[in-house]
């Protein structure tokens, strides 16, 4: 599944590791969305157990590696303010809708709040996004670009949706692009395998460990 | 997909849009260096090529008709890239293997049974979306369309990137499942299922709702 780790640009400094959405409203054992997949049968298992033992110590992992190095860590979350999503994009809607996702999530509301365990600092960046992609939704490519970025590291959840969209809207923005396959996650490991599958060839794909060892390497 | 379903999107004159990703000869054409390449790492290409010369084109074509018919743009989507090794494509793209391709040449062209006419857009593209990368967003958006039917090539690739972005941007999205081709039926069926955010529909039931 993953691809060998190469040395992308010259200087460590110019990489930004982009965490997607692991906050309350998505990645959260009690949030509405997954309340909603248990009440529907969906075991969930897989999703939370991954989420508590391999994204959050692996996102934690991988940010302290990027600010060692100078580099930059960006935290997304998705803010919607009505429950129709009307501020989102209209073929997203009814599908989160029909996820759970449909009461507001924005600052001052727990369901916002980045997952506890999860390790920000100052310095970091923190951005809302009105869209799956936050390169649309977002002042995501002004904040990479006004920063000297050349590599983004994607992580987060879910893996099917905001994880490769972003990832091939990070390589058709001209960032070298890896997504970092045990930091993100969907609801089974068989949609996570599936989609990273089918996209792997629009952008590179490694492990926490090789990416670590390529920054402190560099 | 429902007929319910299809029925919530916007069919009205002038709001639908046809995009058609990669259609070019450069990708299109048996024998070509992409075909090669691809031979090269042990596929078997007879489906694609049967594929794009006796459903997609066809479709395309039919679709090409009605969209505009209907008061609404055809966009032919085609990779530009002018320099011999690709550098005025992103980092890390893999556009060096068609490279340079460039108006005025057979691989530019529209693959036989395709036809642009004098209303239609040729949109070229730097990187694999001509939403980032090309004016399909200021044509779509300056034109009032509302909802674009994604056609092309590959299922798994330019076109499924190009659906996303169209998404992304608030238009209503269509994938019209045999007007589209990738190197297998599994690679295609795992593209069309993979992004909730897109309707897929038949070209047959596409040009119904259009006539209506």
């Amino acid at each position: 599944m993953t691809t060998p780790v190469h040395n992308q640009s010259a200087d460590a400094a110019a990489t930004a590791l982009v965490v997607l959405n692991v906050n309350h409203v998505t990645a959260s054992s009690d949030s509405r969305f997954v309340s909603r997949l248990r009440a529907s049968g969906c075991d969930t298992t897989y999703f939370e157990r991954r989420v508590q033992r391999e994204i959050v110590p692996n996102i934690n992992a991988l940010s302290r590696s990027v600010r060692s190095e100078n580099g930059s860590v960006i935290w997304i979350r998705p803010e919607w303010r009505t429950e129709t999503l009307a501020d989102w994009p209209t073929s997203t809607r009814s599908n989160m809708a029909a996820q759970g996702f449909d009461t507001p999530s924005h600052d001052g509301l727990h369901n916002f709040s980045l997952l506890d365990g999860l390790d920000v600092e100052t310095g970091d960046h923190d951005l809302t996004t009105f869209s799956p992609s936050a390169f649309w939704g977002s002042p995501l490519l002004a904040t990479l670009r006004n920063l000297g970025i050349v590599d983004v590291l994607i992580a987060g959840c879910f893996t099917e949706s905001a994880v490769v969209i972003n990832a091939m809207d990070s390589t058709n923005t001209g960032f070298f692009t890896t997504v970092i396959e045990d930091a993100c996650t969907s609801i089974s490991a068989e949609r996570h395998e599936e989609s990273m599958a089918l996209h792997s060839r629009l952008f590179k794909v490694a492990n926490t460990r090789d990416v670590i060892a390529r920054l402190s390497g560099k | 997909m429902t007929v319910e379903d299809l029925d919530a999107l916007s069919w009205k004159s002038g709001e639908v849009g046809l995009f058609v990703s990669d259609m070019n000869n450069a990708f299109t054409e048996r024998g070509s260096d992409f075909d090669r390449g691809r031979q090269n790492a042990g596929i078997d290409t007879n489906y694609y090529f049967d594929r794009l010369e006796r459903v997609v084109t066809p479709a395309i074509q039919r679709l090409a008709v009605a969209v505009r018919g209907s008061g609404g743009p055809v966009l032919w989507v085609k990779p530009l890239i002018v320099d011999d090794r690709a550098r005025d494509w992103p980092r890390g793209s893999r556009a060096t293997g068609s490279a340079p391709l460039v108006p005025g040449t057979h691989s530019w062209d529209l693959m036989p049974g395709l036809a642009m006419d004098p209303s239609d857009y040729e949109v070229p593209k730097q990187c694999v979306s001509a939403f980032w990368c090309g004016s399909a967003d200021q044509i779509l958006r300056n034109r009032g369309v509302r909802h674009v039917l994604f056609t092309g090539c590959l299922t798994n690739g330019g076109m499924m990137v190009n659906a996303v972005d169209a998404a992304m941007r608030g238009y209503q999205v269509t994938v019209i499942d045999d007007a589209c081709a990738a190197f297998s039926q599994d690679l295609h069926d795992a593209a069309l299922r993979a992004h909730s955010i897109y309707t897929v529909a038949s070209s047959e039931t596409a040009l119904a709702m259009l006539v209506e």
